[in-house]
C-alpha cells in the first residue's frame, strides 16, 4: 500500500476514534485492554493465567492490574479461581 | 497513478456498497413514506454520505469512482426510481460536496488561510458535521432545480427538504456504520487502533 493511500484511510480511523472519544463512549481504557489481551493470551497458549502471569506479561504495575480485575470481576468478563497449587495465587478465566 | 488507481477503486466500491444497502431500504418502504414510488426523494439517503466521507478524505482524486458510482448505482440497482438527466444531475451532486468543503475552507472555520490547494484536517469531525450539513443543503437545491430544468417539471418544496434531510440523516448513517464496523474490528483485534 502506498502511504498517501493508508495515510488517508487511517485518518477516517482516527476521525472515527476521536469521535468515540468526544461522545465518551469508551468504556475501558488502552491499559485496561491490554490486560485484558494479556489474559485472553496466555489462557489460550498456556491453558491457565495467574495474576502473577498479568503482572510479568503486560509489565504494568501490581495496583493497575489488581485495580483492572477488579473492574473486570464485577463486569462479569472474567473469573477468579483459587489456585489449587498456590493457595495464594487466583487463577483468571474469561468469563464465556 | 497509482494512487488514482487505489482511491478510484475504494471510492468505487465503497459508495456502491452504500447503494446496495440503502437500496433494499428504499424498496420494503417499512415505515410507508413513499407508497406511490415518486420522486419525493429518500429520508435516509446513504449514497451521500459515501459521497461526503469519500471527498473529505480522499480529496479530488475521489471525483472519479464517485461520479462513476452515481451513474453506475441508479442504473444497475434502482434506475426506475430516478428521474431522466440524472448522470447530469449527479455532477451537481458532487458539486454540492466540492462547493461544502470549500465553503468551510473559505469562512475560515478551519484554521488558516483559503486555497483550493488547502487540506482540511476531517480527523477533526466537527468539519465533517459542517460539511455533511451545508452539502445536504446545496444537494437539494442544485440536484431538484436541474431535474426541473431538464424534464421542465416542477419540484416540490417538500422534496427538495426531503433531500436535505435525506442527505443528512444518511450521511449520519454512514457514519455510524463505520465508527460500529471500526469499534468491532479494533475490541476483536482484527485492525490495530490508529493510535497504537
Amino acid at each position: 500500500m502506498s502511504s498517501k493511500y493508508s495515510h488517508e484511510l487511517i485518518s477516517i480511523l482516527k476521525m472515527l476514534k476521536n469521535i468515540e472519544e468526544d461522545l465518551n463512549l469508551i468504556k475501558y481504557s488502552e491499559t485496561e485492554k491490554k490486560i485484558y489481551y494479556t489474559i485472553a493470551w496466555k489462557n489460550a497458549n498456556d491453558g491457565s493465567c495467574c495474576i502473577s502471569d498479568v503482572i510479568d506479561e503486560s509489565g504494568f504495575s501490581r495496583s493497575t492490574v489488581y485495580k483492572t480485575i477488579k473492574k473486570f470481576e464485577e463486569d462479569q468478563i472474567i473469573k477468579m479461581h483459587q489456585s489449587s497449587s498456590d493457595k495464594r495465587e487466583f487463577n483468571l478465566v474469561l468469563a464465556q | 497513478m497509482a494512487h488514482t488507481l487505489k482511491v478510484t477503486l475504494t471510492v468505487y466500491i465503497f459508495a456502491m456498497l452504500c447503494y446496495a444497502v440503502w437500496y433494499p431500504l428504499q424498496v420494503l418502504d417499512l415505515a410507508n413514506l413513499n407508497p406511490n414510488d415518486e420522486w419525493l426523494g429518500s429520508l435516509c439517503y446513504l449514497p451521500h454520505g459515501a459521497r461526503v466521507l469519500m471527498f473529505c478524505f480522499f480529496r479530488y482524486y475521489s471525483l472519479p469512482g464517485l461520479y462513476l458510482a452515481e451513474i453506475h448505482g441508479p442504473t444497475y440497482i434502482h434506475h426506475l426510481g430516478y428521474m431522466d438527466g440524472w448522470n447530469i444531475a449527479a455532477l451537481a451532486s458532487l458539486f454540492s460536496v466540492v462547493a461544502a468543503v470549500e465553503l468551510v475552507k473559505w469562512t475560515r472555520a478551519t484554521p488558516g488561510f483559503f486555497s483550493f490547494f488547502k487540506k482540511i484536517n476531517f480527523e477533526n469531525y466537527k468539519f465533517l458535521v459542517l460539511v455533511i450539513v451545508v452539502s445536504a443543503l446545496l444537494n437539494g437545491l442544485l440536484v431538484n432545480s436541474m431535474l426541473s430544468l431538464m424534464n421542465s417539471t416542477s419540484i416540490d418544496v417538500i422534496t427538495v427538504f426531503r433531500f436535505a434531510l435525506g442527505d443528512l440523516l444518511g450521511s449520519f448513517c454512514v457514519t455510524l456504520g463505520l465508527w460500529i464496523i471500526f469499534k468491532t474490528l479494533t475490541d476483536n483485534r482484527l485492525i490495530i487502533n490508529p493510535e497504537d
